[in-house]
């Protein structure tokens, strides 16, 4: 099954979304700190980042982009409470396979999830 | 170039988009018109609806399209699709009033290019449009270099693969995106004009047309007029003020087909554009700036014409920066079997006349013959062959010119040299006129009226030409 890591400045949410996914059979990792995750990133083959636009320190967007000049070949789910236009046009535009809005429901996720890895 | 004027959006300044605008508010679509014609160099046009803006793509393919999404009838999202199904590479940007996070991301993961929120201030829209315009021209030169990768298919038009012409397609190939001049020699009929389509088809400026002047078919007078143009009152009968074909050649390319015939006053004022890139029309006392690609073809020995005096040698080092020399078809025998193919599928398409082939002794008897004329003379020899074709293949005697050998001229019989050309004339004619009454006296078995009719002749006239000829009807009887 796939790697999958959440950034999520609400430890809660983030522990939600990997319980559901783990369900799933999914490992899934989890951080509240974009450096960190950026640091495990780099160490670590990930197939999938679900990641929150409003974070700590920058936003999801920044680390959007980040990710993929690392990694090209990277999946990213946006999920963010506050969806703006702007926001999601930018998240498209830097690559991101899809936005979603919070809360999210437990199927569209699994769902959006799915369609992202490609099965 | 003044920031009032509008720029093209590649650093070259060499592309020049299309851009279709959709809105159903009016005024929003005549406002967006001006505000993209004002700042960009670009064809524009409007359409008040999806439905008629996917009637215009239908024949015209819009490099860039504009459409806000809230329509009624086909509003933009389903326009979006229609027009990434049919020219996926045509950059679509979506502008809304009404946004909603869904539709951006339906029409961004859709395959739009950008999505616009309303109300907008022209600089976003700009920059977008900008943006959207740099990708596109990146694309085209993209595309174009890509093609110049592909070797073979770089060169349009040409057909063949023999060493002599794939040579010629690299030269072209890796010249065709420079500003050099090139001289292109070649025999007549070996493709000169179209190694100078080549040479501007894969240049950037291709989307200009190449401007092409028949230096010989012009007297003088008028060819300087027409290459430099003329203002109004210039010489008595000059009205208004002339275009000349280099200003109007700017940005695009001039091809001076058989340049050895310019006249010399011509040649130095022809070397005075290629030193200066400036144009002086006739009766104007400034010049003008002109961005033009010289190409000039020839024919002819240029270094003996510059002996004779009658080509100036420092025009001939200006214009021979690079030389492309077209081979003569003996020199890519190998080619003819696919030159000849490739006529032949031409041709029968251009006549209606699909499903013709040749017979198994046409090709060898093609590749064995000479081709004084190259590569047009095989053209038109299958031109012909084609017109006059039945529905049996076309074989190597439709091939020939009817009473012509394949080859050389047909050696008169008897020995006509060393007679003057009158006599020898007269003789051959005799001759002919002798076989030809007999073989109509043969036909109709010594029957006067009879022979004179298949002839295309009265009685009397035939008589009168037996007798002359010293012909019996009797002894075909």
């Amino acid at each position: 099954m796939a790697h999958i890591f959440v950034l999520d400045d609400v430890l809660d949410a983030a522990v939600l979304t990997q319980r559901i996914l783990s369900k799933k059979g999914h490992q899934v990792t989890i951080f509240t700190d974009e450096q960190e995750a950026m640091q495990y990133v780099t160490k670590n083959q990930v197939d999938l980042a679900i990641l929150d636009i409003n974070l700590k320190k920058t936003n999801g967007l920044g680390v959007l982009e980040e990710l993929r000049r690392a990694d090209p070949k990277i999946r990213v789910i946006m999920l963010t409470g506050y969806p703006t236009i702007e926001t999601a046009r930018q998240a498209l535009r830097l690559g991101a396979t899809d936005y979603c809005v919070k809360p999210i429901d437990k199927s569209e996720l699994e769902q959006k999830v799915s369609a992202a890895l490609g099965n | 170039m003044t920031s009032d004027q509008p720029l093209s959006p590649c650093p070259d300044g060499d592309f020049s988009a299309s851009v279709l605008i959709v809105d159903d508010d009016r005024d929003m679509l005549s406002m967006l018109e001006r505000l993209i014609r004002k700042k960009f160099r670009c064809e524009v046009k409007t359409a008040p609806s999806g439905e008629s803006a996917w009637g215009i793509i239908a024949d015209w393919r819009p490099d860039m399209v504009l459409t806000d999404v809230k329509m009624p009838g086909m509003d933009g999202l389903a326009l979006l699709a229609k027009i990434k199904e049919a020219s996926p590479a045509t950059a679509v940007i979506m502008m809304t009033g009404h946004g909603t996070v869904e539709s951006a991301i339906s029409a961004l993961k859709n395959g739009a290019y950008d999505f616009i929120q309303k109300p907008f201030d022209n600089e976003h829209l700009l920059h977008t449009l900008r943006r959207c315009l740099e990708r596109l021209c990146l694309l085209e030169k993209n595309r174009r270099l890509q093609s110049r990768l592909a070797g073979q298919e770089a060169c349009p038009g040409f057909t063949g693969a023999s060493p002599a012409i794939k040579e010629v397609s690299g030269l072209i190939s890796r010249l065709a995106d420079t500003d050099v001049t090139v001289l292109i020699r070649g025999e007549s009929g070996t493709g000169k004009e179209l190694a100078a389509r080549a040479l501007h088809g894969l240049s950037a400026r291709h989307s200009h047309p190449m401007v092409i002047v028949n230096c010989p078919a012009l007297p003088e007078q008028i060819l300087e007029s027409e290459l430099f143009g003329y203002a109004k009152g210039a010489f008595s009968g000059a009205t208004h003020d002339k275009k000349g074909l280099f200003l109007e050649a700017d940005t695009s390319t001039i091809l001076l087909d058989e340049i050895g015939d310019l006249p010399i006053a011509l040649q130095t004022k022809l070397l005075r554009v290629l030193q200066e890139k400036e144009i002086m029309p006739l009766g104007q006392t400034k010049t003008i700036r002109v961005d033009v690609r010289v190409l000039a073809s020839t024919n002819q020995d240029l270094e003996e014409k510059i002996r004779q005096g009658f080509f100036r040698e420092d025009l001939f080092y200006r214009l021979n920066v690079v030389t492309i020399t077209m081979p003569p078809l003996r020199n890519r025998a190998e080619d003819i079997p696919v030159l000849a193919h490739h006529f032949l599928a031409t041709f029968a398409a251009e006549y209606d006349r699909q499903g013709l082939v040749f017979a198994p002794d046409a090709l060898p008897a093609l590749v064995k013959r000479t081709w004084k004329g190259n590569v047009r003379e095989l053209q038109n020899v299958i031109k012909r062959a084609v017109l006059l074709a039945g529905d049996a293949p076309i074989s190597a005697r439709d091939l020939t010119e009817p009473g012509v050998e394949p080859s050389s001229p047909r050696p008169i019989a008897g020995n006509p040299h060393g007679l003057p050309y009158n006599l020898a004339k007269q003789r051959l004619v005799e001759e002919f006129s002798a076989a030809y009454l007999a073989e109509a006296l043969q036909q109709n078995s010594g029957n006067v009226t009879a022979a004179a009719q298949a002839s295309g002749m009265n009685r009397q006239a035939f008589q009168k030409l037996l007798h002359r000829f010293g012909l019996a009807a009797d002894a075909f009887r």
